[in-house]
């Protein structure tokens, strides 16, 4: 059995190295759409190791959208798929259905969880809340983030989308300068 | 957990085997080097001694507190140092860190074979140095945290794919057991992600999954190359099967999951139960010449069709499609379940400290005591609660606790000294 040892820990480091060399790929084809994002704690966007983000589109007013009208009898974790016009400072959103729509260059579309509805409001989830960065850059972000007596930053969020409604943030923009993490 | 002792993971025999082949070769029952022959079976050096091998018992625990130091040092290390590590040398410590510590691991086990237990803890370093890269390089490009934790899942799912086929491979307990811990993980996350499936599914999995790794123990003992997996397995396998048992015993459990039809069967409970039953199956076919064997077959399969039947069917024939028992003030045959579910625990008990007695496994019969003694502690402030007020509920409980542990520690003692009297006929 000892001679299978090589082949299998070869094939764990290739996986490695196969991961990182697709995730490059992927994220540096992807076509990039960029999202308003508002603080989850108005005072810190830092959550550990991670900065906790939460987006305008989460929150989506399904009067004033294109939508499947079965959302009204959705249930949590069902999934849906948000169709997005592209726009500064954020995309807004274009159209709500439960299952992917054709594929159009100009309207990017993520994949969502439904949460909740009330009324016309749906609430959705990206699973797109969480930026990686250093435990050293807690304080320099939060620093960016709460500034007294200023108004705060505008942060947006660069997401590229992988395709079938899958995607990734890509990076953290505070006022248009990226977080450099 | 196995038929017979498996030399080079039972300590005491190891350690009295060791004392005995000394006595051998003085009384001259044994040449020079048939005793170094016997040695080297057993991975025993010459004038080993019960005081030297609890000595590498210790280098060993030390060798593992070393991986799990040094596996989240690197972590922190590459976490910490995130800015100033540049992405591509990022990935490549992590993969090269890896590399090295199985090279260095195998070398030291296989290769040069003197340093055998650093060298295994250096292989398990390589497997959790391996699992924690691929959740750093996701990290890396944002990907842990996509999905809703669908990236968190299929992370800990590579990582069990990848450590599993090692353990075979170098016939490991440890990377059995951690690759299995693993598995476990990844099932728990995965029912968590499961929002509308009922809760007595997840546990009826957590059954199927112990019984099934129960009969995979019964299966490796019986073969000797991996005899020793079956340590691993059946612990896992218990822990499981006593863990659902457990929690299907609470009244208050089927109180709030007890009206709730299964609508919606994950298929991971549509796999693993049938896999159970047929694992099952098989170690019936298999045993069916040893008469204890079989009887613990039998039981093994009683117990998995009496937890799916209390976990599922139960409510099912008792209760209206769509009845929910918190608009009805709890269903009525609550009591009932958890009366059948404590029945079936106490019996599983039983027969685990039987099993113990039969095999002269104390391990075994030690945790059926545990797993009474906590049973009976539970079920008093299960009962008595709200009957009583609280001082005198935990006078009661002291004194209970007091004259239990007086009752069990004599019964276990007398139990471990039949045991030892019997292996001396």
């Amino acid at each position: 059995m000892k001679r299978w040892f090589y082949p299998v820990v070869a094939l764990q480091v290739l996986f490695l190295v196969g991961e990182a060399t697709s995730y490059q790929m992927q994220i540096s084809r992807a076509p990039v759409v960029t999202l308003k994002v508002r603080p989850v704690d108005p005072r810190s966007l830092f959550m550990g190791n991670y900065m906790a983000l939460d987006y305008e589109i989460c929150d989506i007013n399904l009067s004033a959208v294109r939508h499947d009208p079965r959302l009204a009898n959705g249930q949590w974790g069902d999934t849906v798929y948000v169709t997005l016009i592209p726009g500064k400072p954020g995309a807004r959103v274009e159209s709500v259905t439960t299952s992917l729509p054709p594929a159009r260059q100009d309207r990017p579309c993520l994949r969502a969880e439904f949460i909740t509805v009330t009324g016309f409001q749906l609430r959705v989830f990206y699973g797109l809340d969480r930026y990686y960065i250093p435990e050293t850059a807690q304080e320099q972000v939060n620093r960016l983030w709460w500034r007294p007596g200023k108004q705060p930053p505008q942060v947006t969020a660069e997401i590229a989308i992988l395709g079938k409604g899958k995607a990734v943030i890509r990076g953290v923009l505070v006022d248009g300068k990226p977080l450099k993490y | 957990m196995t038929d017979s002792p498996s030399p080079p993971d039972d300590s005491s025999f190891v350690a009295r085997l060791s004392t005995e082949i000394a006595q051998w070769e003085h009384e001259g029952l044994l040449r020079p080097d048939q005793a170094q022959t016997l040695r080297a079976r057993y991975g025993l050096l010459a004038d080993e001694t019960p005081k030297t091998l609890h000595r590498s018992r210790i280098v060993y625990f030390l060798s593992l507190l070393g991986v799990v130091l040094v596996g989240v040092g690197i972590i922190l290390l590459i976490g910490a140092n995130w800015q100033a590590i540049p992405r591509w040398a990022r990935i490549a410590l992590l993969v090269v860190s890896t590399a090295a510590a199985y090279q260095t691991g195998y070398w030291m086990a296989f290769q040069s074979k003197r340093y055998p237990k650093l060298g295994m803890a250096l292989l398990l370093l390589g497997s959790v140095l391996w699992g924690a890269s691929i959740f750093l390089i996701a990290q890396t490009y944002q990907l842990v945290g996509e999905g809703g934790g669908a990236g968190e899942r299929t992370a800990t799912l590579y990582w069990f794919l990848g450590v599993f086929p090692l353990a075979y491979v170098l016939l490991s307990q440890l990377h059995l057991a951690l690759s299995l811990v693993i598995g476990a993980v990844w099932l728990g996350m995965t029912l968590s992600a499961a929002a509308r499936m009922p809760f007595q599914v997840h546990i009826l999995v957590y059954l199927g999954l112990g019984v099934l790794l129960y009969s995979l123990s019964r299966l490796h003992s019986a073969w000797r190359p991996v005899r020793q997996f079956a340590i691993p397995y059946g612990w896992l396998g218990l822990f499981g099967i006593f863990a659902g048992l457990y929690a299907f015993s609470f009244r208050d459990f089927w109180w709030i999951y007890g009206g709730e039809l299964p609508e919606h069967w994950l298929p991971l409970a549509a796999v693993l139960i049938p896999a159970a039953l047929a694992t099952v199956v098989l170690m019936l076919t298999y045993s069916r010449r040893d008469r204890e064997s079989f009887a613990e077959a039998v039981g093994l399969l009683a117990l998995l069709l009496l937890a799916v039947g209390i976990g599922s069917q139960l409510p099912s024939l008792v209760l209206p499609a769509g009845y929910h028992p918190w608009q009805h003030g709890g269903p009525p045959h609550a009591t009932l379940l958890m009366a059948l579910s404590n029945l079936l625990l106490l019996a599983a008990t039983v027969a685990v400290i039987a099993l113990g007695w039969a095999r002269h496994q104390p391990g075994l019969a030690n945790l059926g005591m545990v797993v009474f003694f906590v049973q009976v502690v539970t079920r008093y402030f299960d009962l008595l609660k709200g009957m009583l007020s609280s001082g005198l509920m935990f006078v009661g409980a002291g004194l209970l606790l007091l004259v239990l542990g007086g009752v069990l520690e004599r019964s276990r003692r007398k139990l471990l000294e039949a045991m030892a009297q019997r292996r001396q006929l």
